[in-house]
C-alpha cells in the first residue's frame, strides 16, 4: 500500500533526481537548471516597488575572476614608471580621468562610469576573495552565505515571473548559490552564452501532438496521485512542470537565444564568450531579469602580466563599451546598473617573471548606469597604487551600494535557519556619494 | 486508508456540487462580493500586507487581502482550481497538516465557501467583474488638461484589478507616493492592442509612467495615451507608431523621458517633441530622424539628453569601432 511518508523520508536530492528522470522520460525535456530559481518564491516581498525614484531595476555584474591588475586597467600611475611598467596611459571622455591605454573604447565611455579606486579586501587567495566579493562575508566552515543575486531575489523578487530572475553566465556555479536562503533564491548558471537555456525546447524526436498527448497522460496519472497525496511538496513538483511548460511556450524564452541578434550587434560586443555573455545579459534585462552575472577569468597574471593583461583588456574593452553604449541607445542604461568587480588587485612591484602577484590592499572596481554619476572617481590610492589614501570601499560596501541602487533595504536582516542575522553587505553602508 | 481518502474526496466533491447548485451554477462568482469577504473572515488575520513598520509580517510572506498580493503569492492557477494552492490548502482533509486555516487556530472554511473559491478559480480567478463594465464609462471628453487638474487620490482598486486581469503590471513608482503608478506589460506585451491600452484611462489621474514597448499600439491608440496628462515617462520603443501618433501626444507637457527607438517617427515629429519643456531624455535610435531633425531638437532643448545611436554633443558613440579617431 503506498504510504505518503515515503515522500517525506526521501531527501531533497533524491526527489530531485526522481524529477529529472521523470521529466526526461515522460516529456522528452529537461529544464532542471531552472528548478531552484523558478519554483515558488512565497516569502519575498512580492514585487516591492523601488523605494527611491530613478532607482535601477536590473543589475549586470561583471566578475573579473583571478584578480584584475588595477595599475594596468583603471588606476594607472604614469608619473611612476617603476610601478607602471610598459602599460600606456590615455585620457578619457571625462576631464581629468586617465585609464590604461589597453582600454580605449572604455575611455570613450568614461562619461557614464564611476570608478572605485579605493577598493580593499582582507582576502588574498582566489577562492576566499571571490567568496567575499560575491557574498560580503568571509568563508566559514559552518555556513554557506547566499550570493548577491540571491539577496536581490530575496529582497525584491522577480519582475518577470515567467523566467528566472537571477542568471549567471560563465564562471563557477558557486557564484549563483542561494546559500542558506535555499535553492529557490539561487541563480541559473549558464556555461556558455551561445548555448542559451539548455534543454528548454521540445526534443526533435517528439512531435507537438505527441508532446501534448504525453502531457495529458502525465496529467491523468498525476490526478490520481495528487488525489491520494495532497501534500505541499508534491504540489511543488507539479508546479515545476507548469513552470517548465509556461517557459517552453513563452515569448520570453527568445531572450536566451542570441541567434535573434544581428551580426553587427554581436560584433559590437566581441565574438567571444565574455562579449556574447554581455549581449545575453542585455537581452535578459530587456525581459526584466533582475540580476545577471557575467564572468571572465584569466586575470591571474603572475607571469607576463603586460602581455596577458593587454589581451584580456581587448576582450573586456569591447564588451564593456559595447554593453554601455547598447544599453544607452535603447534607453536602458538609466534603469540598469552595470557593476564590474574583482577579488583583489595586483602588486605595484613587478616580479621577476614580468608579472604581478596578489594584492588585496588596494584595487579598482567600477559602476555605470543605474543612477550612478558619470565621469566620477571615488577613492584614491597613493602615488605607487600601494595603499588607499581615501575612500576605502570593501566588497560589503560595494554590494550594499548595488543594493541601494536597486532601492533595496540594505539594513534588512535576514536570519539563517540557525537564527544568525545577516544583511546584504555584512552591515556595511552603501556609498551614497556615487549616485547622481 | 486509501478507501478512507477516496470516500472523503467523493463526499467533498458531492457537497461541492450541491453547493454550486445552491448558489446557482449559472451565477458568476465575483471577487469583491464573494471571495474578498471569505478572505477577510478566514485568512486575513494572518495574511495581510504590512501598512506600517510595526505591523506584524504576513505569514509565509503571503498577502491575501489585496488582488496584487493574491496574484503575486503564486497560489493561483487561473482556470484550474485543483492545481491552485489557494483551493488545495482550504480543501484538504480535516486532519491534514497543511490545511488552512490551521485546524488549531481558526475555523475551517465552510463547504459553501470552498465551493465558491473553486468556482471562482475555475472561471479564471478574475479580480474585476470581467468586462470592466462596473467601472463605468471612460468620459468621451477626457483630455490631458482635465486629467492633470484631477486630484490624484488613491487609485481605483477595481480598475487596477481589471488592468491586471488584462496582463498589466501596475506598481506605485515609489513606496512614498502610492497614488502615482507605473503601468507596464511584462511577458504579455505581444498580445496588447489599442483596446487594452485604452483601459489605462480608468486610472488616468494616477498614471505617471507607461511602458508600451513592443506592444501592438498604433497611432490611433496613442490618442488614448495623449490624454494621460500626468505622464512623465513614456516608452514606445519597437512599436509601429509614427508621426501621426506623436501628434496625438502634443498635450503631454509633463513628459521627462520619452523612448521612441525602433519606431517610424521622422523629423516631422521633432517640433512637437521640442515643445516638451521638461524633457530630460529622448531616445531616437533606429528611426528615420536625420541630423537636421536632431539639431531642431537640440536648439529647443539644450539641456536634454538626445540619443540617436550617437550623442552628438559628447561625440560618444560615433567612433566606437575606431577609437583612434578620438581626440583626447
Amino acid at each position: 500500500m503506498p504510504d505518503k511518508t515515503i515522500f517525506n523520508k526521501s531527501d531533497e536530492v533524491s526527489r530531485r533526481q526522481f524529477m529529472i528522470g521523470a521529466a526526461k522520460n515522460c516529456l522528452g525535456v529537461s529544464v532542471l537548471p531552472m528548478l531552484g530559481a523558478t519554483v515558488a518564491t512565497n516569502d519575498t516581498f512580492a514585487a516591492a516597488p523601488p523605494m527611491r525614484r530613478g532607482a535601477a531595476k536590473s543589475v549586470i555584474f561583471l566578475n573579473m575572476s583571478g584578480g584584475m591588475s588595477h595599475l594596468d586597467t583603471f588606476d594607472p600611475k604614469p608619473q611612476n614608471q617603476e610601478v607602471q611598467g610598459p602599460t600606456p596611459v590615455i585620457n578619457t571622455s571625462a576631464d581629468g580621468i586617465q585609464i590604461s591605454g589597453f582600454l580605449p573604447k572604455t575611455a570613450a565611455m568614461m562619461n557614464y562610469i564611476t570608478l572605485f579606486r579605493g577598493m580593499r579586501t582582507n582576502q588574498g587567495a582566489h577562492e576566499q576573495g571571490q567568496y567575499l566579493l560575491h557574498r560580503s562575508y568571509p568563508m566559514r566552515g559552518t555556513i554557506v552565505h547566499p550570493a548577491l543575486g540571491a539577496w536581490v531575489m530575496r529582497l525584491s523578487g522577480r519582475r518577470n515571473t515567467t523566467i528566472p530572475g537571477f542568471v549567471s553566465v560563465g564562471g563557477s556555479a558557486e557564484n549563483a548559490t542561494g546559500g542558506f536562503m535555499g535553492a529557490k533564491y539561487g541563480g541559473v548558471p549558464l556555461g556558455n552564452a551561445n548555448d542559451g537555456l539548455k534543454d528548454s525546447k521540445r526534443a526533435h524526436s517528439v512531435s507537438e501532438p505527441d508532446f501534448n498527448r504525453r502531457l495529458e497522460l502525465a496529467d491523468k496519472m498525476n490526478t490520481t496521485f495528487h488525489g491520494k497525496f495532497k501534500q505541499k511538496q508534491i504540489k511543488t513538483y507539479h508546479g515545476l512542470y507548469d513552470e517548465a511548460i509556461k517557459l517552453m511556450t513563452s515569448e520570453d524564452l527568445k531572450a536566451f537565444d542570441l541567434n535573434h541578434e544581428d551580426i553587427k550587434i554581436r560584433d559590437l560586443y566581441g565574438q567571444n564568450g565574455f562579449g556574447q555573455g554581455c549581449l545575453l545579459a542585455r537581452r535578459l534585462v530587456e525581459h526584466q531579469v533582475r540580476f545577471i552575472e557575467v564572468s571572465m577569468g584569466g586575470w591571474d597574471t603572475h607571469n607576463d602580466n603586460f602581455v596577458s593583461v593587454e589581451s584580456k583588456c581587448q576582450i573586456l574593452d569591447t564588451a564593456l563599451a559595447g554593453l554601455i553604449s547598447d544599453l544607452e541607445r535603447r534607453g536602458l542604461l538609466d534603469s540598469t546598473l552595470v557593476a564590474l568587480g574583482t577579488e583583489f588587485g595586483r602588486t605595484p612591484e613587478i616580479n621577476d617573471n614580468t608579472g604581478r602577484d596578489h594584492f588585496p590592499r588596494a584595487f579598482s572596481c567600477l559602476m555605470a548606469g543605474g543612477g550612478v554619476k558619470g565621469g566620477f572617481v571615488h577613492g584614491e590610492t597613493d602615488r605607487k597604487a600601494h595603499t588607499v589614501k581615501e575612500g576605502i570601499v570593501t566588497p560589503g560596501m560595494f554590494n550594499a551600494t548595488i543594493g541601494h541602487a536597486l532601492g533595496l533595504p540594505t539594513e534588512k536582516v535576514v536570519n539563517s535557519p540557525s537564527g544568525r542575522p545577516f544583511t546584504i553587505g555584512d552591515e556595511a553602508k552603501p556609498v551614497k556619494e556615487v549616485f547622481a | 486508508m486509501m478507501l478512507n481518502i477516496s470516500f472523503r474526496n467523493l463526499s467533498i466533491s458531492f457537497t461541492v456540487l450541491m453547493c454550486l447548485q445552491l448558489i446557482g451554477l449559472g451565477q458568476d462568482v465575483d471577487y469583491k462580493k464573494h471571495i474578498a469577504p471569505i478572505m477577510a473572515s478566514k485568512c486575513n488575520s494572518c495574511h495581510t500586507a504590512k501598512k506600517k513598520e510595526s505591523d506584524k509580517k504576513p505569514k509565509a510572506g503571503l498577502v491575501l487581502n489585496t488582488p496584487t498580493g493574491i496574484r503575486s503569492g503564486r497560489v493561483l492557477e487561473p482556470g484550474d482550481a485543483s492545481n491552485s494552492e489557494l483551493y488545495i490548502r482550504v480543501s484538504l482533509p480535516k486532519n491534514a497538516d497543511d490545511l488552512m486555516p490551521p485546524p488549531d487556530d481558526g475555523s475551517p472554511l465552510s463547504t459553501k465557501e470552498v465551493a465558491l473559491i473553486k468556482k471562482w478559480i475555475d472561471d479564471g480567478a478574475k479580480f474585476s467583474s470581467g468586462s470592466g463594465g462596473a467601472l463605468g464609462k471612460i468620459p468621451a471628453d477626457l483630455d490631458a488638461r482635465k486629467v492633470k487638474s484631477m486630484p490624484a487620490r488613491e487609485p481605483n482598486a477595481d480598475a487596477i484589478a481589471y488592468l491586471e486581469d488584462l496582463g498589466a503590471t501596475i506598481n506605485p513608482v515609489s513606496a512614498t507616493l502610492p497614488e502615482y503608478l507605473s503601468v507596464e506589460w511584462i511577458s504579455t506585451y505581444y498580445k496588447i492592442t489599442d483596446k487594452e491600452i485604452e483601459q489605462i484611462l480608468h486610472i488616468a489621474a494616477n498614471v505617471v509612467e507607461a511602458d508600451l514597448s513592443r506592444t501592438k499600439v498604433t497611432n490611433e491608440g496613442l490618442k488614448h495615451v495623449g490624454k494621460l496628462g500626468r505622464l512623465t515617462h513614456l516608452n514606445l520603443n519597437r512599436t509601429e507608431i509614427g508621426d501621426k501618433g506623436i501628434e496625438a501626444l502634443a498635450d503631454l507637457q509633463s513628459l521627462e523621458w520619452l523612448n521612441l527607438y525602433g519606431t517610424k517617427v521622422t523629423d516631422a515629429s521633432m517640433p512637437i517633441i521640442a515643445k516638451y519643456r521638461d524633457l530630460k531624455a529622448v531616445y531616437l535610435w533606429n528611426t528615420a530622424v536625420t541630423s537636421n531633425g536632431l539639431s531642431t531638437l537640440r536648439k529647443a532643448l539644450p539641456e536634454a539628453k538626445i540619443v540617436r545611436d550617437t550623442d552628438d554633443r559628447a561625440g560618444r558613440f560615433d567612433n566606437l569601432d575606431d577609437p583612434g579617431k578620438f581626440d583626447f
